[in-house]
């Protein structure tokens, strides 16, 4: 008899946890289409919301999967590249760790690419004198493409050269990681400020 | 064995609708610009944080200021979005930095990521802008870190160079009404991944506008509640920016291209006059975002 009922107790609370689970979810993905109608007129169409993902969700193994992300390329200063540098008058190396974090057994490895004239982040500097472009002042000591196996982190040397001097009216300018692309997310933790 | 296996299930039950409750949070508001729906090649908004007290944010809230904007093939006809939505945020954080996403999205999935520092709390101002030039997406922050950069007209450009997506040459600008639901195409407002109640947070949106070809262009604006802001229809449904409706946030302050969302306990409705104006942007920078 007792347990029957212990039976009977634990199968109620998978059916408990399910309907509540279920249900969670569905508030999460779709509204009523009265929330529609209630605006447009009478309407039979469904409404779904659009989330805005950050770092914060991107990271955590519970979430990312959700959004079809199985993994993401981490950057982030090496502990001696400092967020606030004076830029004398030689060139100066930087280090920056590039990591590649995956959800999914099956993804094993990513391939990044680092081309400071191609696609991904460039940074251009507004001043007196006009514009440049901080792409320009950057070189990697890594061939363009790279693959990073999960969980490795890779060390990348970038230098980075003088502005023009045609641009000597500049006051700081942000520096870092430019032209870096891949195929999944990419969080920049990189922080570099350069002064004159 | 019975009370650990109960133990055991209460936990599960637990986790779970945790789980899904962290993804139904994505509290929303926002204003469109409400005119007749027109092709735009770029949008942008003036956004700004400095009058909240970023430390009052506890640091697993973020604060976000995002414009979004639907996409769209010119001869679609021209009326007809994609499903694509592109999106440029910023976000402020618990230790004052502000942080910028842009993304962009389709039936429920994100299509690209990008994460980057650009500056903190205290920058005068930042403008978001989204530019489509086929088969280019370019996601920009124009970044102000003081009043002498932004009287001198000095910002920081940072620019993350993407793809479009199923075919997209144009973006979508202003409000149409398809299937018994107005859309709105082109959306400025605030987001957070829970509501932020701790403090009376701050945010102003400005300069809202959209690129006509010759000229940076503005419709009024009014607001648009989640629930009633469809931004793009895809798959036989409609798609709205957040995931719940930010309750508690009010428009404060409005002027022509302007609001101020302020964290006050009283939610504003929605299709709230934001202001009536229309017409060509004039901003009091000398627009390198030109």
């Amino acid at each position: 008899m007792r347990k029957i009922l212990g039976f009977t107790t634990l199968v109620a609370l998978i059916i408990f946890s399910l309907v509540l689970f279920v249900e969670s979810s569905t508030i999460s993905d779709t509204d009523a289409a009265a929330d529609v109608s209630s605006d447009g007129g009478p309407s039979s169409t469904s409404f779904h919301g659009i989330p805005f993902l950050t770092s914060m969700e991107i990271t955590d193994p519970q979430i990312a999967p959700k959004y079809g992300i199985n993994g993401y390329l981490h950057i982030s200063n090496s502990p001696e590249t400092p967020s606030e540098l004076t830029l004398g008058e030689y060139e100066q190396c930087l280090v920056f760790l590039l990591r590649f974090v995956s959800f999914s057994p099956e993804v094993t490895e990513t391939q990044v690419t680092l081309d400071p004239s191609g696609p991904g982040l460039s940074i251009e500097q507004v001043c007196k004198t006009g514009t440049f472009k901080v792409n320009d002042l950057i070189s990697y000591n890594v061939s363009k493409t790279i693959t990073i196996k999960a969980g490795e982190t890779i060390p990348v040397a970038l230098i980075l050269h003088k502005p023009p001097a045609n641009f000597a009216g500049w006051v700081s300018f942000p520096a870092g990681p430019v032209g870096i692309s891949a195929n999944v997310p990419i969080i920049d933790d990189t922080e570099v400020t350069v002064y004159g | 064995m019975a009370k650990a296996l109960i133990m055991i299930m209460l936990a599960t039950s637990f986790f779970l609708s945790s789980i899904a409750q962290v993804t139904a949070d994505q509290p929303y508001v926002g204003g469109y610009l409400d005119g007749t729906v027109v092709n735009g090649s770029r949008v942008i908004a003036d956004v700004y944080f400095r009058d909240t007290d970023y430390s009052s944010i506890p640091s697993s809230k973020w604060l976000g200021t995002v414009i979004s904007v639907a996409g769209a093939l010119n001869n679609n006809p021209i009326t007809n979005p994609s499903g694509v939505v592109y999106q440029n945020g910023l976000l402020l954080l618990s230790n004052g930095s502000v942080r910028w996403a842009p993304q962009a999205w389709l039936i429920g999935y994100p299509l690209c990521y990008y994460e980057k520092s650009v500056g903190n709390c205290y920058y005068v101002a930042y403008y978001e802008r989204i530019d489509i030039s086929s088969p280019s997406v370019t996601y920009k922050i124009f970044a102000y870190p003081s009043g002498q950069s932004h009287d001198n007209d000095n910002p920081a450009i940072y620019t993350w160079l993407n793809q479009t997506y199923a075919g997209d040459t144009t973006f979508l600008i202003g409000k149409q009404l398809h299937d018994g639901v107005y859309y709105k195409h082109f959306q400025f407002g605030v987001e957070s991944n829970q509501r932020i109640t701790e403090t009376q947070w701050s945010v102003g949106n400005n300069m809202v506008a959209y690129y006509n070809g010759t000229a940076w262009y503005y419709y009024s604006g009014k607001t648009a509640t989640y629930g009633n802001n469809a931004i793009t229809w895809a798959s036989g449904s409609a798609w709205g920016i957040g995931g719940e409706a930010y309750a508690g946030v009010d428009a404060v302050e409005t002027d022509a291209q302007y609001v101020r969302w302020n964290y006050t306990g009283t939610s504003v409705s929605n299709d709230v006059s934001l202001w009536t104006q229309s017409g060509i942007s004039y901003d009091w920078v000398s627009k390198p975002y030109q």
